[in-house]
């Protein structure tokens, strides 16, 4: 009896506590919230539902995209028939008309810079409660140092993106079109080579960002994942092995577990891949139809005879184009980490 | 534009008095191309006004600010009023006077754009304030 009590001691005092983890993916920002579906268990329903909801606020994107180009389109006609009137002073009814174009369009593309800037942001602080999650959950699945390798990565990315995005790529595109302004007003080619060498350095400092960072998680993915394979396998073989008896059905138990990890790993994945895009949704279309209806004023000036009005307008969409581009780039690298989470270990 | 053509050919033919004139006496030949000139000016006032209203309504269909429009337009009439007063001057032979007319037409342009110029700085300043 007393062998008996001693037993049932020992084993209380060497049983390890065990708590069932769960891994659920941080709640969408409250500006995503409208387009997030309510089941997120199935990606493209999801997809499908947030592009839907989308679609509804589309029309009046486009209705206020519409009433600035018109605008600009009624300004132009004005200065082409102005300046056939009083031929004398047709540069200086084109300098005033591309200081009044300038005040119509900065309005909206400043909300627009603005608007793009908080989606930065929100996007950062999302990425920044969702990998965690999804470190713990593919370190939970057997992939200690390849989810060790994704998060830093992802996380470095993020914050070097988001920080260099409000310092210097902002201030940079204001400036940007303070230039095209100054380009428009005095036609000098220096200037014009400026102004062209300042777009070109934000734009191909977003496409080496993300080349880097595909490069770099491609490498270290498959590096660090062979690792994981040959220390989970090598665990294993451990287990079954030294363990008499009941090796093989604890080997075959912790199988299991690191299936109902990897479950709740891609449900959280899946539902950060749907929180990412209805973050984005929304001012993309937004900016991708100022963009859009920009280009097309931009002709229309072309064609009326306004040549600089048409310059300014099209920097104006370019400056759009680089707000969509740095939108995307932020998004698609948390995309990318993501999918890299949930491919994981298998 | 009923009469354009009786306009034309009435400065045709007081082109051809100014000649006339001109022989006899200079002052009394500038004033007629004066006269001509105010009375013909006055007659294009008439198809002026239609055109100022189709800007008007051409600036409320884009959605333009009536005071941007405004400036323009005293804008454009003071360049079309220097065209006629400088060509005066310049036929009488003052080409200084000319000269002083083309300052102060351009002078008098810069300050009435003023305001939107003002706007534009107070535009700048604040987006540089917001970066």
């Amino acid at each position: 009896m007393k062998r008996i009590l001693v037993l049932i001691l020992v084993i209380y005092f060497l049983a390890a506590p065990v708590n069932a983890t769960q891994f659920i993916a941080p709640e969408v920002t409250p500006s995503g919230e409208t387009y997030m579906p309510d089941e997120t268990e199935n990606l493209g329903e999801g997809l499908l539902y947030i592009v839907k909801a989308a679609m509804k606020t589309l029309y009046p994107s486009f209705n206020e995209a519409l009433r600035c180009c018109t605008a600009v389109v009624a300004m132009c006609i004005l200065l082409a028939l102005l300046s056939n009137l009083a031929t004398g002073i047709h540069r200086i009814l084109i300098v005033l008309g591309i200081v009044i174009v300038t005040l119509m369009l900065m309005q909206s593309a400043n909300s627009l810079i603005l608007l793009g800037v908080n989606v930065l942001g929100e996007l950062s602080q999302y990425g920044k409660l969702l990998l965690p999650v999804m470190t713990a959950a593919l370190a939970a699945q057997g992939s200690v140092t390849q989810s060790g390798v994704l998060y830093s990565t992802t996380a470095i990315f993020n914050t070097i993106l988001a920080t260099v995005s409000t310092s210097v790529l902002i201030p940079l595109v204001y400036i940007l079109l303070c230039m095209s302004v100054v380009c428009g007003i005095n036609d000098r080619q220096l200037l014009k080579n400026v102004k062209s060498s300042l777009k070109n350095i934000v734009v191909w400092g977003l496409k080496a960002t993300l080349y880097i960072f595909t490069g770099y998680i491609t490498i270290t993915g498959v590096v660090s994942g062979v690792t994981d394979k040959t220390m989970l396998k090598a665990t294993k073989l451990t287990i079954s092995g030294m363990v008499p008896v009941i090796g093989g059905i604890l080997s075959d138990a912790s199988e299991a577990l690191l299936i109902s990890a990897g479950v709740m790993k891609n449900a959280a994945g899946i539902y950060g891949i749907l929180a990412v895009i209805a973050i984005v949704i929304s001012p993309f279309l937004r900016i991708g139809i100022q963009y859009l209806m920009l280009k097309i004023t931009a002709g229309f000036c072309h064609t009326v005879g306004t040549e600089q009005i048409a310059s300014v307008v099209m920097d104006f969409s370019d400056v759009m184009g680089i707000i969509l581009a740095l939108i995307s780039t932020m998004s698609i690298i948390l995309l990318i980490s993501i999918i890299c989470f949930m491919r994981g270990a298998t | 534009m009923e009469n354009y053509y009786q306009i034309s050919a009435a400065i045709l033919i007081c082109a051809l008095i100014t000649v006339i004139l001109s022989k006899g006496s200079k002052e009394f030949s500038l004033l007629f191309v004066i006269t001509v000139c105010v009375v013909v000016t006055l007659c294009t006032l008439n198809y002026i006004q239609p055109l100022i209203n189709f800007f008007y309504r051409l600036a409320e269909a884009g959605n333009i600010s009536k005071d941007y429009l405004a400036i323009l337009l005293k804008i454009t009439g003071m360049s079309l009023l220097y065209q006629i007063c400088g060509t005066i001057c310049l036929d009488s032979g003052n080409r200084s006077l000319e000269k002083v007319l083309q300052i102060f037409t351009t002078t008098s342009i810069l300050w009435l754009a003023i305001p939107l110029l003002e706007d534009m700085l107070s535009l700048i300043t604040s987006v540089l304030e917001a970066v």
